[in-house]
Formats: structure tokens, C-alpha cells, sequence
């Protein structure tokens, strides 16, 4: 039995990806489009922001790489670059990649007022960190 | 209805739904939306003149009923925005802290030998045994104390 489209679920709109991969020696993060491909001038990591070497896995560089990004999010809010894929109402969907210090930066830096344009715009919160079940064999235990 | 009316389950639901009033004394998280919207809308309608029939309640069901798209890798860990961003976080972070991924994550970084892998493994049985165990006693003692000692 075919059944007609429904008419009254309105269409939802792709959101745009923020991947936030943090290990334990850096923080990157990434703006792209719904399709996947980076946003110009989209990615920013501990070391872009100025930290260097032990640094780069704080707190404090988490965060400079959210507020990067946030601003980089506005600008495209503002106007929607649908040439590359955008499309108009610009939606998030964070993504979080490892248990880095910066995780919980960016996740404070949604909730401080560097984030007040952005906050709203956020649809779905996601964990992607890779689990084996299984899987290849790691680096032997440090005997410290 | 007179089987809804036959069960007593101990637990009242505590959202009040629609206007069947001889509330079912079933968890409101048993049955789906969709089955209590349809217990609502049809719930006394045997006494009516044109009850809806079978076929028509399974037409308006499938009329309106909207399927999630289907699962992936990381479905069970994703969280849906309701308006605030921190209870987002907040739900996210405790359906992982419930399903232990931190740790899962940790351990699996480095290469866990056979040996320690047992001895891990046999530590964590014994401590979640003696603390069902304690458990059980403290309950047995609060429920001793609550109907009077003696």
C-alpha cells in the first residue's frame, strides 16, 4: 500500500556539524557543512591559537579555539554561504570526540556570553568517541 | 476496558493524561504515546453508537505515526536539543557515565594483559556482590525499623 507523502511534518532542516576532538595534547575544532565539507576558514586547534607544547591540552586553549569558532559561526548565521551547501536556517549539531580538558571548555564557553547568538541555534549533542568491541591490539601498558 | 481496570500495579502514574478518568494504575512510561493517545481518544466508546472500527483506528494510526531514521554506530549516544542546551549536556553526560564509556575509553588505550584482565574482572564481581549484599541488609533493616522493632 503506497501512502502519499505527509503534508503537515514540515521538512527539517540539515544541521551544520561542530566536531570537537579533544585528547589529552590538543583540542581541535571543526565547522562544516551539513554534507561534510569544511567551512572556509573552519577549523582551529590549540596550537592555531596560540598555545604551544604543554599548553595546548589546558583548558584556557579549549576554549580560545570555541570562541574562534563561535565567531566563524555567526558570520555564517549572518549570511549562509549557499554555494558550498549552506543552507538557511543554520542549525548545530555538536559533536564531541574524546575526554579532553577542552570538551568541557567548549561545552562552558556554549553557556558563557561568547555563545548567546549560538546557543539557540544548537539541535542535537552527540558523543562520538571511538569504543573498540574487539579490535586490534593497543600499545602495552607504561610501566611507570 | 475491564482488563485495564483489573490491574493494580502499585505504582500510580503520576502524569495525569486525557480525560479517562478511572486512571489505569500503570507507569505512564509503559505504553507508547500513540497507545495512550488512542486509549484517550476511545477509551468508553464501546457505549457509543459508532465506535471507531478496528481498520479505522489502524488508518488514523498510520496516518499519523512518524518513524526515527535508522539507528547508527553512535545513535545511543546522541541527545535531541529541547530548548536548553545544558540539559543537554547534562543528559548526555549521564547516559554515558551510566553506561561507563569514560572508562571503556580509558582501558582500552593501553593493552590490558590476561592476568590483569581477570584480576580485574574477579575484583569487580566480589565488590558489586558484597555491595548487593549490603544492600539487601540495609533494606531488611529500614523496612524492621519502619513496622516497629518489636
Amino acid at each position: 500500500m503506497q501512502r502519499e507523502p505527509k503534508k503537515d511534518i514540515a521538512e527539517r532542516s540539515k544541521p551544520y556539524h561542530l566536531h570537537v576532538y579533544t585528547t589529552h595534547n590538543n583540542c581541535r575544532v571543526v565547522f562544516t557543512y551539513p554534507s561534510g565539507k569544511l567551512v572556509k576558514n573552519g577549523w582551529w586547534t590549540s596550537g592555531s591559537c596560540g598555545f604551544k607544547g604543554a599548553n595546548k591540552s589546558s583548558y584556557e586553549a579549549g576554549y580560545q579555539c570555541a570562541v574562534r569558532a563561535f565567531k566563524r559561526v555567526e558570520e555564517e548565521i549572518a549570511r549562509p554561504n549557499f554555494k558550498d551547501g549552506g543552507v538557511s536556517p543554520v542549525t548545530l549539531a555538536l559533536k564531541f570526540k574524546g575526554f579532553g580538558w577542552g570538551r568541557e571548555a567548549v561545552q562552558k564557553a556554549f553557556m558563557t556570553s561568547e555563545g548567546d547568538n549560538i546557543r539557540a541555534s544548537v539541535v542535537v549533542v552527540e558523543d562520538r568517541t571511538p569504543i573498540k568491541i574487539g579490535g586490534t591490539r593497543a600499545k602495552k601498558a607504561r610501566r611507570l | 476496558m475491564s482488563w485495564l481496570r483489573g490491574v493494580t500495579s502499585a505504582v500510580l502514574s503520576s502524569t495525569a493524561r486525557g480525560v479517562f478518568s478511572q486512571r489505569p494504575k500503570l507507569p505512564a512510561r509503559m505504553l507508547s504515546n500513540a497507545i495512550w493517545d488512542t486509549i484517550d481518544r476511545t477509551a468508553g466508546t464501546a457505549q457509543k453508537q459508532n465506535p471507531p472500527t478496528p481498520d479505522e483506528l489502524w488508518a488514523e494510526r498510520s496516518r499519523s505515526a512518524t518513524f526515527n531514521p535508522p539507528a547508527d554506530p553512535y545513535t545511543g549516544r546522541r541527545v535531541f536539543v529541547n530548548g536548553d542546551l545544558s540539559e543537554a549536556f547534562r543528559r548526555l553526560q549521564t547516559r554515558l557515565r551510566r553506561n561507563r564509556v569514560m572508562q571503556e575509553v580509558s582501558r582500552q588505550r593501553r593493552h590490558e594483559k590476561k592476568g590483569v584482565k581477570r584480576r580485574r574482572l574477579s575484583s569487580e564481581r566480589w565488590r558489586r556482590m558484597f555491595a548487593n549484599e549490603v544492600r539487601k541488609k540495609v533494606q531488611l533493616v529500614s523496612t524492621i525499623r519502619r513496622r516497629g522493632a518489636y
